[in-house]
């Protein structure tokens, strides 16, 4: 959950100088994680509200990452596609390829704040900051992506779900999506509720991927939630696959959502509210994706 | 311990000792450079009043530590012109009326001002992308999208001309 206003904070709060490092490369970068209370900044975005809301630093060295060269750039390969760490969310939101691949993470991370934000909020950034509120790892959790994390003499992947597991000395370095074989027919779609309507965090959202097979039968449904408790949540979808995408099985998909999930009462709602939010939104998010899988004026 | 920070800042190569690399661009500006035309409204990345020029692109200097700066070009309000002293887009807003109490003029302007850098012709939607996230509580914004096409066109006459 995200709270942005703290209160009036006392205007006499001393402050903590913290020393920032630039990286140049990532083998530099782990060598300064590896001192004691480092830890990587990307955009600043979170830091910087972290600081308005004068709450405590814990850090005593920030080492930027955002502009390593390990960690830039979207690369393609036959059999993935990888997002660098520092990729900033703008940049994710407008890239053609990925909106035709994988609308479910243009379509999150277009939905962030506004264009001024993503200019400067990272991926890797977005996820480190463990918010279940937060929509790009929504996204990734259902299209069941892979972190790639480096620490000093080691690397390990990890599911996107377990970003938590994360240590001191660590760093996300980048995000792999799998790619769809040439002419699968898979379709993606992110939905998020805004109460108010207008750019905010969300009240709940979701993630929706479905893939058919040549019959038209259901091979692959995979749905995750946020803003929900643990989020985000990749729903256990059971024995839906093998049926064909029909009103029932889209409202069965709805109803596990709900039934999986835990929102918390906070002021975009209650948690009855979201869990019937989170069943109405899922809906629209696996129709979506349904639709744009078998190929529908929506892709 | 001040650590020193080199940058451009209105076209000028500038070096600042900061106490606190973690602290932000709109408070270096407004506090320690006297440069007052950035307003602050939120702090929080919310209002769009902060917003310059980084890099050729319009962020929320709220938001932007200024440890992460060294090396980057800077731009504020105060360094737009134009051939009649004003900036075209600071003319459309006179022009329209684009403006009642003026705190959140600069965000706009400065926003604009990096998209017709990029793209001269933006189309209407472009110009509300534009817009949002920045907010005015005195005009209703009708004015400010007028000013807006206004400055587009104001853009294009001038085209050709040395600004
Ligand atoms: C007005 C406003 C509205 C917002 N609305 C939304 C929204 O609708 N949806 C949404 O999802 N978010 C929203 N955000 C939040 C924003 O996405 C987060 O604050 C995000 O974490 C900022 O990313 P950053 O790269 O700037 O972070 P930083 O402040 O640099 O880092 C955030 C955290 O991640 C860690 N970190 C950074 N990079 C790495 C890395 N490569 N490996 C490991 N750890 C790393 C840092 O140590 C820190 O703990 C909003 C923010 C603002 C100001
Ligand atoms: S003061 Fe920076 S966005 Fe409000
Ligand atoms: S003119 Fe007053 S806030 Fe916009």
């Amino acid at each position: 959950m995200t709270t942005l206003d703290h209160g009036p904070a006392p205007t006499d709060a001393a402050r903590e100088p913290v020393h920032l490092l630039r990286a140049g490369s990532l083998t530099d970068a782990l060598a300064q994680l590896a001192t004691e209370g480092a830890v990587p900044l990307g955009g600043g975005v979170g830091h910087a509200l972290a600081r308005q809301a004068r709450r405590p630093v814990t850090a005593r060295t920030l080492v930027a990452v955002a502009d390593i060269p390990e960690l830039a750039g979207i690369a393609w390969t036959d059999d993935r596609i990888v997002i660098g760490a520092g990729v900033r969310l703008d940049a994710i939101a407008s890239d053609t390829r990925l909106r035709e691949e994988w609308p479910v993470v243009a379509e999150a991370a277009g939905s962030v704040a506004t264009a001024r934000i993503r200019r400067m909020v990272t991926l890797g950034g977005n996820i480190a900051a463990r918010d279940d509120s937060h929509d790009p790892p929504v996204a990734l959790a259902a299209a069941g992506a892979v972190l790639t994390v480096r620490g000093a003499g080691h690397r390990r992947t990890l599911p996107v779900t377990e970003v938590g597991s994360l240590s001191a000395g660590e760093l996300v370095q980048d995000v792999r999506l799998p790619r769809s074989t040439p002419g699968a027919r898979i379709g993606s779609a992110y939905e998020k509720f805004l109460v108010r309507g207008v750019w905010e965090y969300a009240c709940v959202n979701v993630g929706a991927v479905v893939a058919l097979d040549e019959s038209g039968t259901v091979e692959r449904l995979s749905v995750a939630v946020g803003s929900v408790t643990g989020g985000p949540v990749v729903v256990d979808l059971g024995a839906l696959p093998g049926r064909v995408p029909d009103a029932d099985l889209v409202a069965e998909a709805a109803r596990l959502a709900a039934a999986a999930t835990r929102p918390y009462s906070d002021v975009r709602g209650s948690a009855a509210y979201k869990s019937l939010m989170i069943a109405e939104f899922t809906r629209r998010a696996v129709s979506k994706a349904a639709l744009r899988a078998a190929g529908g004026a929506d892709r | 311990m001040a650590v020193p920070l080199r940058f451009r800042l209105n076209h000028e190569d500038v070096e600042v000792h900061v106490q606190d690399p973690a602290s932000t661009l709109l408070d270096l500006l407004r506090n320690d450079l006297g440069l007052t035309g950035t307003k602050s409204g939120c702090a929080i990345g919310y209002c769009g009043a902060c917003t310059v020029i980084v890099d050729g692109r319009a962020v929320p200097s709220c938001l932007q530590l200024v440890g992460l700066l060294e090396g980057r070009e800077v731009r504020t309000i105060e360094d737009l012109s134009g051939p009649d002293g004003l900036d075209p887009v600071q003319t459309a807003f006179v022009t329209c009326a684009g403006m009642q109490c003026g705190f959140c003029t600069p965000g706009h302007v400065m926003a604009l001002r990096a998209l017709l850098d990029q793209e001269p012709e933006p189309d209407e939607e472009r110009l509300r992308q534009t817009v949002d996230g920045n907010y005015c509580r005195c005009t209703g914004y009708v004015k400010i999208l007028d000013s807006a096409r206004e400055a587009v066109s104001l853009q294009k006459s001038l085209t050709g001309e040395a600004r």
